[in-house]
């Protein structure tokens, strides 16, 4: 295949672009696991490793909540993580982006109901962006955060413009 | 000879049937005399279910023993099998059941107020100690575990663990179910080992049901089992490489992981093959247009980790070192078989009707960090009692041992070797 109609590189290219006339560097994330079986970590680790991904347009998992952009949440949500996840958003300077991956962060997924767990990373924490999947493969975490990035441009586009803004 | 004193031990006791295994009833002290008896490597799990606590030893085959609780407790195994000591605290937070005699008698998953609840880590020992706390929220891709380590000059002197941020309460989440609706809870307890799971606990209601699978599926398994434990392998191994400053060929054999993924959702429709089985046998038919794409992928993984056996890359991992060439091994081995099982798999049906029957049973599956064994109790075809047991509580044990001596980049390695995800033994 063509690099350039590589999907992930197109991608890739794409979020880190954004991310440069968001922010004006390079993309921090910070992941949080709020109660996950662990699946979602395989994939997001299979996003980092992803050739012509986010390591090569210098996107980067981060483990300083002060240098992250992006707050990635997996699991649940339980009792027991809550206080966390609320610190490490506490913890991020503006503009900061909470996204919740996998059908456990969306609300709990299968385990939704059960005593220890509060149902999704929206009842703790506002989100910003769902991306389903039980896990999301590394693509679909890839296109998620391209497409909020995108969006969060396009209406800092739309501010700039509006004349009474 | 032990087999001999244990046979006869065994042979007193009255049996309950239970798909799978026996279920020898024991008194107290023969629950504690086999506990001498017995390799403690073979001390496979315990759980509290029916008013009694069941041990699990296994070696070739499994070993089920239950003693009556007396007022709530039972006599503690973890003075004679150091690994029921984790166990053992999760049957206090799970269902009250007290271990009398425990070595440990601390929560393991539960968090709260008072004085025997966390947080309460140990007083450091000696001057000069001092302690260092890490998580729930910590490495770049995080786990939900808190480690407290005692230091004194540069090296661990001593570390604990506190559990419990994961917790979903699986087991709980299974009751009143059919052993099929359930399957997929089982299936989540733990992501690198979800065919692991969900095989275990197909084959405990299988089991108890008098459930034959049929062949195609009962070889299909075999070889989604394999492919399993070589990704979870690999990703252990990239972990270590990782923590031991080899990026690189972390690199490569983290994208034979990813490559095998890729091949196997085109085979069984999944990466990580969630909810592929189910009690009775398969969900889903092998793809065989998949098989290239899955042999070029695994000779990727064999030519990467043939390299963890350079004397660089060894003794980068230090601590890990003997650890990591087991897993290596166990890649080149599992791998090499799992195409042609694969092709070798009888044509036919994939699954069979489950009977809705009143019985227990006990079933068994391999996972990258050993056995996992469920026991499930039905009722009328619906599950009136489950338990699941992973090695991690018993890994978590050893790694607290392991780690005493180590530093803190030493301990790291170590740690990404032996991968024990919380959600493993929180449930
Ligand atoms: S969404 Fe699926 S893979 Fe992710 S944590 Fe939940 S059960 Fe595991």
């Amino acid at each position: 295949m063509d690099d350039a109609d590589d999907p992930v590189r197109v991608l890739s290219t794409r979020l880190a672009a954004t991310g440069q006339a968001l922010l004006g560097r390079s993309l921090a994330v910070r992941h949080v696991d709020a109660g996950s079986c662990g699946g979602c970590e395989i994939e997001i680790g299979a996003c980092r490793r992803l050739r012509g991904g986010m390591a090569a347009q210098g996107i980067a998992l981060v483990d300083d909540i002060r240098a992250a952009d992006i707050l990635l949440v997996t699991g649940v949500a339980t009792r027991n993580l809550a206080e966390a996840v609320r610190k490490s958003l506490a913890g991020m300077a503006p503009p900061r982006f909470v996204v919740a991956a996998g059908d456990c962060a969306l609300d709990g997924g299968v385990f939704k109901g059960a005593p220890p767990v509060l149902g999704g990373v929206q009842a703790v924490i506002p989100v910003d962006l769902l991306i389903a999947g039980c896990p999301p493969s590394p693509r679909q975490i890839l296109a998620g955060l391209a497409a909020l990035l995108e969006a969060n441009a396009r209406e800092a586009r739309v501010r700039r413009t509006e004349p009474n803004a | 000879m032990n087999d001999a004193e244990i046979a006869a031990l065994l042979a007193g006791a009255p049996v309950e049937p239970c798909g799978g295994a026996a279920l020898h009833l024991l008194t107290a002290a023969d629950w504690l005399r086999l506990a001498r008896l017995v390799d403690p490597a073979d001390f496979a799990g315990l759980f509290v279910a029916d008013g009694r606590a069941h041990a699990l030893y296994f070696r070739a085959a499994p070993l089920l023993v239950a003693v009556t609780l007396e007022g709530g407790a039972y006599p503690a195994l973890s003075p004679v099998i150091p690994d029921a000591g984790w166990c053992e605290r999760l049957a206090v937070d799970r269902e009250g059941a007290v271990a009398t005699g425990a070595a440990d008698t601390r929560p393991a998953i539960r968090h709260g107020e008072g004085d025997s609840a966390w947080p309460r880590f140990d007083a450091p020992a000696g001057e000069g100690a001092f302690q260092v706390g890490q998580g729930p929220v910590a490495g770049l891709i995080a786990r939900p575990v808190h480690r407290r380590f005692t230091i004194e000059a540069g090296r661990i002197v001593r570390l604990e663990h506190r559990h419990g941020y994961a917790c979903r309460d699986i087991a709980s989440l299974l009751h009143g179910k059919s052993p099929r609706a359930a399957a997929r809870f089982a299936a989540r307890l733990v992501g690198d080992a979800v065919v692991a799971h969900a095989l275990a606990f197909a084959r405990a209601a299988e089991a108890a049901g008098g459930c034959d699978v049929p062949p195609r599926a009962a070889a299909l398994r075999a070889a989604m089992l394999d492919i399993e434990r070589v990704t979870a392998h690999l990703l252990a191994l990239a972990a270590a490489l990782d923590a031991a400053g080899r990026p690189g060929l972390a690199t490569s054999l983290g994208r034979a992981r990813d490559d095998i993924a890729a091949a196997v959702a085109v085979l069984f429709g999944h990466r990580l093959m969630m909810d592929a089985v189910t009690p009775g046998g398969l969900e889903v038919d092998a793809r065989p247009e998949a098989l290239p794409a899955l042999a070029a992928a695994l000779a990727e993984a064999a030519a990467s980790v043939r390299r963890v056996g350079e004397f660089r890359v060894r003794r980068a991992l230090g601590p890990a070192a003997a650890l990591a060439r087991d897993r290596a091994r166990a890649v080149l081995a599992r791998g090499a078989a799992i195409v042609p099982a694969i092709e070798a798999a009888p044509p036919g049906e994939i699954v069979a009707a489950l009977p809705p029957v009143s019985a227990a049973g006990l079933g068994s599956a391999g996972s990258s960090r050993g056995m996992v064994h469920h026991w499930v109790k039905l009722h009328d075809g619906q599950i009136a009692a489950a338990a699941l047991m992973d090695p991690a509580p018993r890994l978590a044990g050893r790694l607290e041992v392991a780690a005493a001596g180590l530093d803190i980049e030493g301990f790291g390695v170590l740690e990404a070797c032996y991968a024990v995800p919380p959600g493993a033994i929180d449930g």
